[in-house]
């Protein structure tokens, strides 16, 4: 028997009530529909999908931060509603997208970093040990410690956010778009700084990017959600390779390669993202695939397996 | 033909802690029908860059240059009704958040015919057609019914189609796109790059593209300024700035992309962006250059190459440090 996964989601809902205009009554949002996934001891999982296809909402589920309207959590073994709040400290950490808002902006870094070990009771001599070990860990000088997060550069404040993540010794980091915010030069020292703590730490990760490119550097798996469902599951290299359903491929062809004179893409799909209040009957992609059928607008396809893929689509394989 | 030809552009801004130079004596060119496109890091003086050419820029900004000269005219020497005049019907322009060029509240098609009505002085019915005919071309369905609609009423996606369609109204000669896509989906982004190529293409309009993102430069740009801090440190034909890169910052930079073709560690340029407030003499990427040296704190030759290739370095050849490709 396979051992369990260190972190998973089973048949995940997660439904928001939305209000509808200035004086429109509350609809539901499903946000997640029936998502099951998982990440393994030290793998690299990476979430790609357009805006609002749930990304955060299931980064969030997993982090312990958002209850599921259905649907188990599961981590190290445990449902992880029954796991308290310090011991899931120890198994999973985020780290955010905006270095700029998800640090408090009056706390010197030191104390930023340390807050965890001061809630944990532990002395302040071992915690200044901890903090100025983790400095040097993801790179920042020692003098960094006393600074405030507005003195320091936005890589630098990645730098910190990722420091009090590891701080706790976590064996998962969910990372939300952790450098959509950033340059790209100084994105290639998180993302360099991410894999040598990978190897170190034996961390596995979450990248949630709509970066394809980032997501191929960092992945070993990689889930593709359309509209609040997962389309299209493989490794990292079939995915690339021979992806299988439309949505993945439209995805791919229109990442731009940074070798000129390869063009811009013909996109197959059409433009436009549908309301995911009221989301298209059968296929969730039916109304933009171009290689859609009848059946495609009145059944949902599921989940199923291809070799060592999965994938929703009627018509694949 | 020249049709924009930029020269020494500088914008000082006036802050709290001195004066920032935040754009140092650039020089850009844009050719009829040929689209330039301006990389660089956040805060390096892309949109000031752009901005600055028509004259658009915060109160605490002071703009000098030795000629800016757009078709036939010294746009340093024009008032500001002629500007004006330029602005949205010579000249088109489009955001990164089609927000800033939407109003709120008033519907798509008084948006788009006001331009047009009052730069060609023509009836209401003539600018109505051109709007339809502009909204199709997008790929804006029911494009009629489009036009009583409010811009909260569409998606991301839909209004920057709109504020595309709102730069095109007048025929400019020249569009200024400053990170027209960096909000999209990649779905989306690379309809709407293409859309704009397609149009420029037909119009044989000149495009200046801004982005930090060097996928949309690569199959967008016939030619390319890169900008450090406040300038331009190497400029030349797409190809061979990819192909052969000669800046140090520029080199650094395309190593640091995460590339199919390379796997393992990522390129990095260590150390920050220098302050830009006060004066600064030599290479401003002296503080993170590797092959830095005593020269570089001085006043910097620019190397001139055949094709229009040319950078801002005291190496006068970097092949041999350029990355295998
Ligand atoms: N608190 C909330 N209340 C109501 N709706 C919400 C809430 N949070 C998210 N949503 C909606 O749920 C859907 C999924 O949102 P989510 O933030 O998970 O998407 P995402 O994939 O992370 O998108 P992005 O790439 O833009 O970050 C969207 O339609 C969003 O508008
Ligand atoms: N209104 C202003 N007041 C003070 N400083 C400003 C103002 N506008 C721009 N700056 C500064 O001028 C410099 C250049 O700004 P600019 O907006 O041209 O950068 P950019 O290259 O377009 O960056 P980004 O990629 O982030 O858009 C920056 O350091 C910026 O902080
Ligand atoms: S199920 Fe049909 S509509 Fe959906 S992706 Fe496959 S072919 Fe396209
Ligand atoms: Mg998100
Ligand atoms: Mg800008």
């Amino acid at each position: 028997m396979k051992t369990h996964s260190l972190l998973s989601v089973s048949r995940v809902r997660k439904t928001y009530s939305v209000k509808q205009g200035l004086f429109g009554g509350r609809l539901p949002l499903h946000a997640l529909s029936d998502v099951s996934f998982h990440i393994d001891e030290g793998e690299a999982v990476g979430l790609v999908g357009e805006s609002g296809c749930g990304k955060s909402t299931l980064a969030k589920i997993l982090l312990g931060l958002l209850e599921p309207s259905a649907g188990d959590v599961m981590i190290s073994g445990q449902d992880l509603r029954r796991v308290r709040p310090s011991q899931r400290a120890r198994l999973v950490q985020p780290v955010f997208q905006d270095p700029y808002s998800s640090l408090n902006p009056r706390k010197r870094v030191a104390r930023i970093v340390g807050l965890p070990l001061e809630l944990a009771g532990m002395s302040r001599d071992e915690r200044q040990r901890r903090v100025m070990e983790i400095l040097d860990h993801v790179g920042l000088p020692r003098h960094a410690a006393n600074a405030y997060p507005s003195q320091l550069s936005g890589g630098q404040r990645q730098r910190v956010a990722i420091a009090r993540a590891l701080i706790s010794r976590p064996r998962v980091l969910i990372c939300d778009e952790p450098t959509s915010a950033l340059d790209v030069s100084v994105q290639s020292q998180i993302l360099n700084l991410l894999q040598d703590l990978r190897s170190e730490f034996n961390l596995s990760l979450l990248i949630v990017s709509h970066d394809l490119s980032v997501i191929r550097h960092m992945a070993d798996r990689v889930v593709v959600m359309y509209l609040g469902r997962v389309v299209e599951e493989a490794d990292t290299s079939s995915l690339f390779e021979s992806a299988l359903h439309p949505y993945t491929k439209a995805l791919l062809s229109a990442n731009l390669s940074t070798h000129p004179g390869s063009g811009l893409p013909m996109i197959d799909a059409k433009w436009d993202f549908p309301n995911p209040i009221a989301p298209p009957t059968g296929c969730p992609f039916h109304p933009r695939c171009s290689i859609a059928v009848q059946r495609c607008s009145t059944e949902r396809p599921d989940l199923a397996q291809y070799g060592g893929q999965h994938c929703a689509c009627h018509l694949a394989g | 033909m020249t049709m924009l030809k930029i020269e020494n552009l500088r914008i000082d801004i006036a802050t709290q802690n001195g004066t920032l130079h935040a754009v140092r004596g650039v020089d850009l060119e844009v050719e009829k029908g040929e689209v330039v496109g301006i990389v660089g890091e956040s805060g390096c003086g892309k949109s000031l860059t752009a901005m600055g050419l028509l004259g658009l820029l915060p109160r605490s900004a002071q703009r000098s240059a030795d000629r800016i000269r757009f078709l036939e005219r010294d746009l340093t020497k024009a008032s500001v009704a002629e500007l004006r005049g330029i602005r949205g019907n010579r000249i088109g322009m489009i955001f990164q958040d089609p927000m800033t060029a939407l109003n709120p509240s008033y519907t798509i098609g008084d948006q788009l015919t006001e331009g047009y009505l009052h730069h060609r002085k023509t009836a209401r019915k003539e600018a109505v057609e051109r709007a339809i005919y502009l909204l199709n071309r997008t790929g804006i369905t029911a494009a009629r019914s489009r036009l009583s609609q409010y811009p909260h009423q569409l998606s991301g996606g839909l209004r920057q189609r709109i504020v595309i369609a709102m730069a095109l109204m007048c025929e400019p000669d020249l569009i200024i796109a400053d990170e027209p896509t960096t909000a999209l989906d990649v779905t989306v982004q690379a309809q709407i790059l293409r859309l704009i190529k397609d149009i420029q293409a037909e119009m044989a309009a000149g495009v200046i593209i801004i982005t930090h993102d060097l996928g949309v430069v690569a199959q967008m740009a016939d030619r390319v300024a890169v900008m450090y801090a406040g300038e331009v440190v190497e400029a030349g034909p797409t190809h061979s700035i990819f192909a052969a890169p000669q800046h140090p910052y520029t080199i650094g930079l395309l190593s640091c992309m995460p590339d199919a073709a390379r796997r393992g560690r990522l390129g990095q340029i260590p150390g920050v962006v220098p302050s830009l407030i006060g004066e600064r003499k030599g290479c401003a990427f002296r503080t993170r250059c590797p092959h830095a040296t005593q020269p570089c704190r001085a006043d910097i030759a620019i190397h001139r190459r055949a094709g229009g290739h040319s950078w801002r370095c005291t190496i006068p050849d970097q092949t041999a440090n350029t990355r295998k490709s």
